[in-house]
């Protein structure tokens, strides 16, 4: 697993909250604070707008609707695959990664 | 399997808060579940505890109004649940939903979902790049994560959501580049015929004007009638391309939203294998029910924009009447009450609904999204072009389940939540049948992702009250 950010692209949102208490968590290996409260997608678009490869084109990938619908925001946390980033907060010492392809079937859905 | 209770609400929005805090004024064990941290639905999401500056100016009163509704709830007696994903429900009222890493299961005699919409899709070529998102999910960004644009966004599409996305972040100084929308001539006059009913909307009539004054004086460019969307970029969105008025139109971007309206998330009630129905008027379909929000499976009530688009307002107003008609059933009022008290509910929602059709004239979503053009990416999660699914109907797929096995189109992990609805119209426009009879994409559970761990991890009750 590579963990370099997939495609370097310039930071698509930025915070505007009055929460000044921050969470660090570690993205692709790297060190990064966010404010408290904040999701694993809405972490990564801070950073870039991409959080993995597609598992039939291998071509990059994006959180796209924040609400659990697409599951386009899948990445690795904790070493636990095919994770929603938009339904999962980001927790202090966090390892979250991105996800290249198809990654190995871990869910019960994953079967299917 | 697992503990009994007399009512289970799925979902905190407008719906599920309403008719949960009547239901518990009467002295009845309420339980309801949501996957948000904080209740509120799409709507009111984290109302209570916004972490924007001046949330009423920048996000509207409409939106900080919603507090009251969360308030009355939380000082209810009704057992609240947050951080719950559903991931089962069966014709017997039998619900399983997970929660901090662990499976929970439930039964109930009365089994309330209101569980909301998610945004209709919209594919165009290239609207898959990293860098074009939801307007919903920029709303949400906006609301939950309390995050803006690093840089100007255009907005492509048609429908109010799209419109007051533009209007808050006027609100809080940001520049937008550009919307293109894709509302067509024509609907503008399909419309006009239901606008005498939708009188009663008036407000919130004034309220769409008023963003467009705001959004005009302010000069963001607006291109109408747009068509021959397509995102550009290799590997992430660069730009975007239209044609409006005849015109050919480039412009760069690194962040397009984009909306169509919003369909109602059917995948509960099609476990709970309730009837749905297909709304021409709509573009979609619905969830059967009779004037008291009751489907065709006994103890099974859905309300809200899960059930049928209809908006806030009406979702509040379906949640009073599904809380009577379960208090009915429940013995807690009688006949005479019930018909007193729901009566005026009756009428309320009937004249609310005629807004509704001029809404969904007005803002019916464009053909070029229902049957996308070849090239578009149709299922998005196993990358199935719009070309494949014309050329299985050709070769004869009788509908959506059978179009799995011919593609694995609707096979990912969205389980079909962001293709069924172009799958459904390229097969009926090829076969020249209508979408009502080619179907819908059966689901199973879990429709959330669930490991075999959190599976096991399973206990029978987890409730407690907030
Ligand atoms: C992203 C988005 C933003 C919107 N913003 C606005 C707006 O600003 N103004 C407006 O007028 N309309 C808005 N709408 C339309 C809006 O959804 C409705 O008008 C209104 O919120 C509908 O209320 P509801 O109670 O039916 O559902 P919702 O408000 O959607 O509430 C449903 C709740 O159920 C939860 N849920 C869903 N599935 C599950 C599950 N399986 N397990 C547990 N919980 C679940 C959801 O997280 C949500 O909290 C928006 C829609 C979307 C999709
Ligand atoms: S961004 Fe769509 S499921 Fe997370």
């Amino acid at each position: 697993m590579s963990y370099q950010i997939l495609v370097a692209v310039d930071s698509m949102f930025k915070s505007i909250s009055e929460c000044s208490e921050l969470v660090e968590f570690s993205l692709n290996g790297k060190l990064v604070q966010v404010p408290k409260g904040t999701n694993v997608a809405a972490a990564v678009l801070l950073e870039s707008a991409v959080c993995r490869t597609t598992v039939v084109s291998n071509t990059a990938r994006g959180p796209f609707c924040m609400m659990g619908v697409c599951f386009d925001c899948l990445v690795s946390i904790d070493g636990l695959a095919n994770q929603q980033g938009c339904q999962t907060l980001v927790e202090p010492g966090m390892e979250v990664i991105v996800q290249r392809g198809a990654v190995e079937a871990e869910r019960v859905d994953d079967y299917g | 399997m697992g503990e009994k209770c007399p009512v289970v609400v799925v979902g905190a929005g407008p719906a599920g808060l309403t008719a949960a805090t009547l239901i518990s004024q009467y002295d009845v064990d309420v339980t309801l579940l949501d996957d948000q941290l904080s209740p509120g639905g799409q709507i009111y999401r984290q109302v209570s505890d916004s972490k924007i500056a001046n949330p009423e100016t920048v996000l509207g009163a409409d939106y900080t109004g919603g507090k009251a509704l969360v308030d009355r709830f939380l000082e209810s007696s009704a057992r609240y649940v947050p951080g719950a994903s559903v991931w089962g429900v069966n014709r017997k009222r039998e619900v399983s939903y997970l929660r901090n890493d662990a499976s929970f299961f439930l039964q109930t005699d009365h089994l309330i979902l209101s569980v909301g919409c998610q945004e209709r899709p919209m594919p165009f070529p290239g609207w898959q790049l990293p860098g074009v998102l939801t307007a919903g999910a920029a709303q949400i960004m906006l609301k939950s994560q309390a995050m803006a644009p690093e840089k100007a966004p255009i907005l492509v599409g048609s429908g109010p959501l799209l419109l007051l996305l533009a209007w808050q972040y006027l609100n809080l100084g940001l520049k937008v580049k550009a919307i293109v929308e894709t509302t067509q001539t024509q609907h503008y006059f399909h419309a006009l015929k239901h606008l005498p009913g939708a009188i009663v909307g008036r407000q919130q009539l004034v309220k769409g004007l008023k963003f467009l004054k705001d959004i005009r004086a302010a000069g963001i460019a607006v291109y109408k009638g747009a068509s021959e969307i397509r995102a550009l970029g290799d590997q992430v969105l660069e730009g975007i391309c239209f044609s409006s008025r005849g015109k050919q139109h480039t412009l760069n971007a690194e962040l397009v939203f984009i909306h169509q309206g919003v369909t109602p998330q059917l995948q509960l009630p099609k476990l709970a294998e309730c009837e749905l129905e297909y709304l021409v008027s709509q573009k979609c379909w619905s969830a059967k029910t009779d004037q008291f929000c009751e489907s065709t499976v006994e103890g099974v009530h859905l309300i809200g924009d899960g059930q049928q688009i209809n908006g806030a307002e009406v979702a509040e107003i379906s949640g009073q009447i599904c809380a009577l008609n379960v208090l009915k059933k429940l013995k807690r009022i009688d006949q005479e009450d019930f018909d007193r008290l729901s009566k005026p509910l009756l009428v309320k929602k009937k004249r609310q609904l005629k807004l509704r059709q001029f809404l969904d004239a007005l803002y019916t979503p464009s053909d070029i999204f229902i049957t996308p053009s070849d090239e578009t990416m149709v299922c998005r999660c196993e990358e199935v072009s719009a070309a494949t699914i014309r050329e299985i109907a050709r070769g004869g797929c009788q509908g959506p389940n059978q179009a799995k096995s011919f593609s694995r189109c609707g096979m990912g992990h969205c389980q079909g939540r962001f293709c069924e609805a172009t799958v459904s119209a390229l097969i009926a426009k090829e076969q020249d049948r209508s979408v009502a009879d080619i179907g819908f994409y059966r689901v199973r559970p879990p429709i959330r992702p669930l490991t075999l761990g959190q599976l096991g991890r399973g206990q029978s009750d987890d409730r407690e009250t907030n």
